[in-house]
This record gives C-alpha cells, sequence and structure tokens, in this order.
C-alpha cells in the first residue's frame, strides 16, 4: 500500500549513501555552490539529519525566507496583544503564541504573556477549531492570521463557506512565498539553484517557480521533506548546474501537481486580493501579502479596529537592536553570526522570531545543533 | 507551519472529511476535488490541500532510479 512504501522509503537505506556520493561526485569539477532553500521544515531537515555535514566543502546550504512567524511583523503582534488585553478573545497558533513584539504593549510583549496578564488567548490547531469554539463565545473574537500559501485555502474556505460566525475579525499577516524569493535572490548576490518548498507548492503548483527559475536562469527544485528528498533535490540541482541547464524540476510528485490546487486558488482568490506586505524586519516587498476583499470587509480586523499598514516610505525595522533575524532570513547570515545566540537568546527566553516558531533558523539550529551536533545525529541515523 | 501530514479518508460530507491519522480520526476540510474514502491526502491544519496516487509516487520513484543510474 502507498502508504506503507512511503514509509520505507523514509528510512532512506542505502540509497542515501548513493545520493551523497552521487553529490560528491557531481560537485566535484564545480566551483563554490550556494543553494537556498525557502521552508522552515527543509531547513529543519537539513539540521536535524545533519545534511550539511553529507555535503562537500564547495556546496553551501543557506536557509531562507521560509518561515511565517519569523516575518510576521511585529505592528501585527502588537495589535492582537493589545486587542487581547482589552478582552477580545484572540486565538493563534501555537507557533506565534510567544512571538515577541519590538515594543511592549502594558508591559506585555507575546500572547503568551499577554495571556499571563489576564489577556483573552487561546491556542488552537487549526482555523476550524478556532471557528467552532469562537461560536459558542460571545463578544469579539480575533483571529491572527498567519501562513503562507499553505495556509491560505484553510482560511478562504471558511469564509467562503459561510461558517465564520459573525464578530470574529481576521487579521491577515498571510505571504506570499514566491515574491519573497525573488526579493531574496536579489539580496544575497550569486546563489547557484534553489530547493523550493514543497508544501507551498501543492496549493501554486510549478508556474511561479518557473518564472524564478527564468528570471534568474538557475535550477529549481520542488522537493519534499524527507532526508531522501532533500538528497535527491540537491543532486538534481547539481547535475543540472553541471550540465549548465536552468529551469523547474519537481521531485515531490507525490503530492505536488504541475498546476498545483486550482481549488483552493479560486478559493483564494474568492477571499483575498494580493498586496504589497510588510515582512518583519525586511521591509514592504511589492504583491507579497494578502488581504481580504471588500466583499468580506465585515470581517477584516483592520477595518473594525483601524489598524494601519506601515507603508514602504515610512518603514523602519521592527526587529530588536542587534538580532539578525533579517539577515539569517534572507540568508545573508547565520545563527552563529549573532552575539546573542544561545547567550541572552534561547529557546526558553527568545529575543528575536526567529528562535520562537519550530521553523525559525535559530531555533532549529538552538534544538539540533547546526554545527557539530548534526554530524552526530547524521551518525545516529547511519547517513554519516 | 507548512508542514502537512498524510492519512486516509475514511468519510466524504460535502466540503468537509473525516481523516484517519494513524488511528486518531479528525474532521478536515477538503480543498481537493474529487476527494472519496479510501484516498490518501495531505492534511495541513485542518485543511487536506492535495491527494496523493499510486502513479505519481511510481513516478517519482523512476525520478530517483534514473537520477541513481546516471539516466535521464
Ligand atoms: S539568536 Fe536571537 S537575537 Fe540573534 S538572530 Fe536569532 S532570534 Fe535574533
Amino acid at each position: 500500500m502507498l502508504k506503507e512504501r512511503i514509509e520505507e522509503y523514509k528510512r532512506g537505506g542505502e540509497k542515501i549513501e548513493a545520493l551523497k556520493s552521487l553529490i560528491w561526485r557531481l560537485a566535484e569539477e564545480l566551483g563554490h555552490i550556494k543553494i537556498m532553500n525557502f521552508c522552515g521544515t527543509h531547513e529543519w531537515t537539513v539540521v536535524h539529519y545533519g545534511i550539511r555535514s553529507l555535503m562537500p566543502d564547495n556546496v553551501e546550504l543557506i536557509a531562507g525566507p521560509g518561515c511565517p512567524v519569523c516575518i510576521t511583523p511585529s505592528y501585527a503582534i502588537e495589535k492582537a496583544i493589545e486587542l487581547s488585553l482589552e478582552g477580545v478573545k484572540v486565538y493563534t497558533y501555537g507557533d506565534a503564541y510567544r512571538l515577541p513584539s519590538l515594543k511592549p504593549v502594558k508591559g506585555v510583549r507575546s500572547l503568551f504573556e499577554a495571556k499571563a496578564s489576564g489577556g483573552k488567548v487561546d491556542v488552537v490547531y487549526s482555523f476550524l477549531d478556532a471557528v467552532k469554539e469562537a461560536r459558542n463565545e460571545r463578544g469579539e473574537k480575533l483571529f491572527f492570521g498567519i501562513g503562507f500559501e499553505t495556509t491560505a485555502p484553510s482560511y478562504a474556505l471558511s469564509f467562503c463557506k459561510g461558517i465564520v460566525p459573525e464578530d470574529f475579525y481576521f487579521l491577515s499577516v498571510l505571504r506570499l512565498t514566491p515574491p519573497a524569493a525573488d526579493y531574496a535572490l536579489s539580496k544575497v548576490g550569486k546563489v547557484s539553484g534553489i530547493i523550493a518548498p514543497g508544501h507551498v507548492s501543492t496549493i501554486t503548483g510549478a508556474k511561479p517557480w518557473r518564472e524564478i527559475a527564468r528570471n534568474h536562469s538557475m535550477p529549481v527544485v520542488i522537493s519534499g521533506f524527507e532526508p531522501l528528498d532533500v538528497l535527491i533535490s540537491i543532486a538534481t540541482i547539481l547535475k543540472m548546474i553541471k550540465e549548465g541547464k536552468s529551469g523547474l524540476v519537481i521531485e515531490y510528485r507525490r503530492a505536488v501537481r504541475e498546476d498545483g490546487n486550482k481549488l483552493a486558488r479560486t478559493y483564494i482568490e474568492k477571499v483575498f486580493e494580493v498586496s504589497d506586505a510588510a515582512w518583519r524586519g525586511i521591509g514592504i516587498i511589492p504583491s507579497s501579502g494578502l488581504e481580504l476583499t471588500m466583499k468580506f470587509s465585515e470581517y477584516d480586523a483592520y477595518k473594525r479596529f483601524s489598524i494601519k499598514k506601515p507603508e514602504a516610505k515610512e518603514w523602519v525595522s521592527d526587529l530588536p537592536k542587534g538580532c539578525k533575524c533579517a539577515e539569517i532570513t534572507l540568508g545573508l547570515a547565520k545563527p552563529v553570526d549573532c552575539p546573542y545566540y544561545l547567550k541572552s537568546c534561547t529557546p526558553d527566553r527568545p529575543i528575536g522570531p526567529c528562535m520562537v516558531s519550530s521553523e525559525g533558523t535559530c531555533a532549529i539550529w538552538a534544538r539540533f545543533g547546526g554545527g557539530g551536533l548534526a554530524e552526530e545525529i547524521a551518525k545516529e541515523v547511519g547517513v554519516a | 507551519m507548512c508542514w502537512a501530514i498524510p492519512g486516509k479518508v475514511v468519510e466524504v460530507k460535502g466540503f468537509l472529511a473525516k481523516v484517519d491519522f494513524e488511528g486518531s480520526v479528525k474532521e478536515v476540510i477538503l480543498a481537493v476535488d474529487g476527494v472519496k474514502e479510501g484516498d490518501i491526502v495531505m492534511v495541513h491544519a485542518g485543511v487536506a490541500i492535495t491527494k496523493m496516487s499510486e502513479e505519481e509516487w511510481e513516478e517519482e520513484q523512476r525520478f530517483l532510479r534514473e537520477l541513481l543510474e546516471g539516466r535521464s
């Protein structure tokens, strides 16, 4: 059965060894190769399975803007904290619960702290769960609507199907990945290839990534999340570089279709429109956000609570002083480059946003050790 | 955040479905067309975002074999 076969595939076995030697062979005559990933889960796989330690010296794997929690602008967090303290019930994903804002609101810097100070905050697993709970909750409610393309359909379908109760406002901090990828590539300089996000692509399909491959003349591979998937994607990128090819390959065929999920996109287009949007620490990226359309404006938290979005001309960084999350998100720095990393900034007492989410680069490195420890883990799973 | 896990569809009711994840059954929203009982779907934050199929799995395995054998 399909499921059992996938389970077996996950164990990788001797294929991992074969892929490792293929990667070494392919990289032999190439110069310095920089491969960027755009999904926190890929970075998780890379670190957790010690994939960096399997690479030849000239193949560098860098993390890009792949964590929706990390790039959620501070003004949105501050507003959610403020509303929760004023009696509006705020629903959030667990990932964003401890996300620190830049400015404290009445001495409070996260939804977690807001709850401890008497604010009304509830952590939910899904928007559907929040909708169910909100039906029995009196008064005004707010959903802290973070996410990339993968998460947008859950919101869009719920609004279209009319299951969202009145007085349940949606604070959209939804962001789109391909525009951010384009932006990151324009900042980072020479990137040789991209590992594109697998689950985002189940929705978007191949088209936006094919455009990026064309615009930047580089190989882009939409990858699955098992260590084997990531190694296949790296080998594919190296092979394409060696053959002088650019373009898009879907490695994660078991889940990603060429044209993505049209049905989900239709719902997203009915409920949301594309707008310029703020990415924490980075600034306003054109056409990189989703906001509710007029038709659904009765649910729009920005309208109900007169929330003002920052504009490009007045943008100032919303990261704590010294925190390097923006550089890390753009692949320009590594967590170890930050003086606070594992000193004053830890997963228990995070200073910046990328130490919070399970997909934040600093949090992943802190948990699994981006450097030496990775090799030990690799040994443990028998791949080093 | 963008993590999705596979589950087996046990019941379809309009745009909702019950999906079995290794024994725990959850109600999810269907964002994919033509899902029926027995299908394997990938679920993210309570929403089925894509369906997996035997043929595409085969194709993926072929891709891997060809890569390792230095063809394609
Ligand atoms: S270690 Fe902490 S302060 Fe430094 S970049 Fe990471 S999140 Fe920011």
